[in-house]
């Protein structure tokens, strides 16, 4: 299998690797050796799953996530499709080369994928614009890296959080761009129903 | 008897919980040297089984803490006009114990016409826990009874990334040592790690981290509600619980910690409070750093477990950046945030 | 024929995916089948509810991981190919809906091991029907059944996202 690491996070490795014909990744998680073994294969097993549940409902929900090949229990490993696209935080780094159209129209897209994942009280965990993408052949918005993701208990706090992860990136990795995540707030308030209790408890953080 | 008047000492004195310990710290203003000139505690034990209430806390506080001030003074070898500064623990903690320790530094501060500083108790075991092992910048895991938070530092505030959602740690381990009648001499969470070492078959707990939060009392009732079963039964010895329970709650808060550190790009883990101590906490926390080329930093338990020593320093440490409490503001208080304190002394 | 190993299993042999269309002894196969005839060491899968070969070839993945680690569910992992189609974890109706009906005229044949050409040859002489290229299998595909089937109550048109939806479903079935 001809694999090629391209990132490596606190968690996991993640690989690029042919799959069954298709282009995918494998993202293996690490063994824990701190965690007694029995501890640390009941996480990790529990974290895979968790994983692998919350980008299939996604996709039931509505919201583009890489699809779910394969989940390898014995080797802490997904094989997911591997999405050709641009992350956001790519698009932004450009500074100036993005229109107003353009920027509203990606904020519509971030804005009405959130919105669908709360209402479906489901928590990204790790919403930065590194795992949000922009695929090459139609534009849509890819919703990445699902690591830490969890199925919330109606929690306002947990979704706030949510995106306030979303709101420091961009106020420390992308301050120009401030405007579209305003937007992005705007659409996520037309489009969730208890938008307004999130938004509240967001700026009350503050 | 201070003959350098670059030499800055402080007093401190410290009761937020069972301990009541009074130390004295000295700051050399042209060599940055700090020494520390004593450090005094007693401990309030109750029996096994049962925990400490704040009424008898407080009147241990009370009935100890002259003789351990006498002690502090007499140690450090110091007349009280050398004092610069006196430095007591504004909280957070319970309210009858700090308030006892309060009432002596005010009474000091008047008798002995010298400031007051009011100091946060967590911060006390950072600056302590920095000056001690000499950490740079690391993420700070504080553990103890009361408390549990990873801390890191930014922008003049000692920030919390993470803490726990309902009881502190230390507070898990020791009502787990009274469900098995362990002795709370020296401390409950010192026997549970003795048992611990003994233990070997591993019992299945809840684990609860949510991001960078961790929630111990889903496993605290839990485990409370499984022990008399199982021991009865002969399906696992104490020691096995004991065992059990410190590598799962230990699991969650190394995790944490290295969520943290992955977060801000730290290689520095600093543990201070009473539950660092636990040397195997220290050694799972260390096999993490290792994996990141890490390193771990970590105090004995002259430093871990509550001492006036790091009210004094971090007091100190205050008042030379000059900050005072004046007397009309020395109460306590029982919830006194970490990330509250201005901290002006450093960048 | 299409014959290639996979992945995860570099040396577990090939996998061969085969079609059959105008197949006229489904029942006769399928009575075979039932009355475990050991001549008959295949998945046999009716085309109906199949949008694509990734489809077969990730639930053979499952089925020879499965296999593997001694986790097998069906019999054996031909069975278990079948039954890895399903989103369902109810054996027999897996087997119903994704194996061989006694009307399947358009069939797909996996065979775990074994070479390509005895394969070829041995499928040649035990079944009545046509062999066709396997990019065949995108047009025997019935998109109702296939909704049905993996209780797909969405208006989803896109094959593609069909496709994705199906194969996801398949993935997440086992875990606990």
């Amino acid at each position: 299998m001809s694999k090629n690491l391209i990132k490596q996070g606190a968690e996991a490795r993640v690989y690029t690797t042919p799959f069954l014909t298709r282009a995918a990744i494998a993202k293996e998680r690490f063994r824990k050796t701190y965690r007694h073994p029995l501890l640390d294969k009941k996480l990790t097993d529990r974290r895979l799953v968790q994983e692998a549940r919350c980008l299939v409902k996604c996709r039931n929900i509505g919201v583009d996530v890489p699809a779910v090949y394969f989940v390898d229990l014995e080797n802490r490993t997904i094989y997911m499709e591997y999405i050709e696209g641009k992350t956001v935080n790519d698009l932004l780094a450009d500074g100036a080369a993005i229109t107003t159209e353009e920027s509203d129209e990606l904020a519509k897209k971030i804005g009405e994928a959130l919105a669908k994942m709360h209402a479906a009280e489901m928590i990204h965990g790790d919403l930065t614009t590194s795992n949000l993408m922009i695929r090459d052949v139609n534009k849509s918005l890819a919703i990445i890296d699902f690591g830490l993701s969890f199925i919330t208990s109606c929690s306002v706090e947990d979704k706030a959080v949510d995106l306030y992860v979303l709101e420091k990136t961009f106020l420390s990795t992308h301050p120009h761009a401030h405007h579209l995540f305003l937007t992005i707030l705007k659409v996520y308030g037309e489009s969730y129903n208890n938008a307004k209790s999130v938004l509240r408890k967001l700026d009350e953080g503050k | 008897m201070k003959s350098n008047t670059n030499v800055l000492i402080a007093l401190g004195l410290e009761g937020s919980a069972n301990k009541v310990g009074v130390g004295v710290i000295s700051h050399d203003l042209s060599t940055g040297a700090v020494e520390i000139l004593s450090n005094i505690r007693h401990t309030h034990i109750t029996p096994p089984g049962t925990g400490f209430l704040p009424r008898d806390t407080a009147a241990h506080h009370r009935e100890h803490i002259l003789p351990v001030l006498t002690e502090a003074l007499k140690v450090a070898g110091i007349e009280t006009e050398d004092i610069d500064v006196i430095c007591y623990t504004k909280g957070p903690g319970m309210g009858a114990p700090l308030i006892s320790v309060a009432v002596v530094a005010r009474t000091l501060s008047l008798l002995w016409n010298k400031p007051l500083v009011g100091v946060n108790h967590c911060v006390g075991h950072i600056e302590m826990g920095r000056q001690v092992t000499g950490a740079e910048n690391p993420v700070v895991l504080y553990v103890s009874g009361g408390n549990t938070q990873v801390i890191a530092y930014a922008e003049q505030r000692y920030r919390i990334f993470g803490e726990t959602l309902d009881i502190a740690v230390g507070n898990c381990l020791d009502r787990f040592a009274r469900v098995l009648n362990l002795p709370n001499d020296p401390s409950p969470g010192y026997n549970i790690e003795q048992y611990a070492k003994r233990g070997e078959k591993f019992i299945e707990l809840p684990y609860t981290v949510k991001g960078m939060d961790v929630s111990f009392s889903g496993i605290l009732s839990h485990i409370e509600s499984i022990a008399p079963d199982l021991l009865s039964r002969n399906e696992c010895t104490p020691e096995d619980l004991c065992f059990s329970l410190q590598e799962t709650l230990f699991a969650m808060l190394v995790e944490t910690t290295e969520r943290a550190m992955a977060h801000i790009g730290s290689k520095e883990v600093l543990i201070v409070g009473g539950v660092g101590c636990n040397l195997r906490l220290q050694s799972m926390m260390a096999q993490m750093a290792e994996q990141r080329d890490g390193k771990v930093f970590a105090t004995d338990e002259r430093y871990c477990i509550d001492n006036g020593i790091m009210i004094a320093h971090a007091g100190l440490l205050a008042f030379r950046s000059g900050y005072t409490t004046p007397l009309e503001n020395s109460t306590c208080t029982q919830r006194y945030r970490t990330d509250e304190v201005f901290v002006k002394w450093r960048e | 024929m299409y014959s290639s190993s996979l992945e995860p299993f570099p040396s577990h042999g090939l996998v061969h995916i085969s079609l059959y269309r105008n197949v006229k002894n489904a029942k006769e196969l399928r009575k075979r089948l039932l009355s475990r005839d050991t001549e008959l060491c295949y998945a046999f899968i009716d085309a109906r509810v199949i949008l694509d070969k990734f489809q077969v070839l990730v639930a053979s993945n499952i089925a020879i991981y499965n296999e593997t680690h001694n986790k097998l569910i069906t019999h054996n992992v031909h069975s278990e190919v079948v039954y890895s189609l399903s989103p369902s974890t109810n054996i027999r109706e897996s087997l119903k809906n994704h194996g061989l009906s006694d009307d399947s005229t358009d069939v797909i044949i996996v065979k775990i091991g074994d070479s390509a050409e005895t394969v070829q040859a041995h499928l040649a002489r035990i079944i009545k029907g046509e062999e066709r290229d396997v990019k065949e299998i995108t047009s025997c595909v019935d998109l109702a059944r296939v909704k049905k089937c993996y209780k797909i109550v969405d208006g989803i048109s896109d094959r593609e996202e069909l496709l994705k939806a199906v194969i996801g479903s398949i993935a997440i079935k086992n875990l606990s």
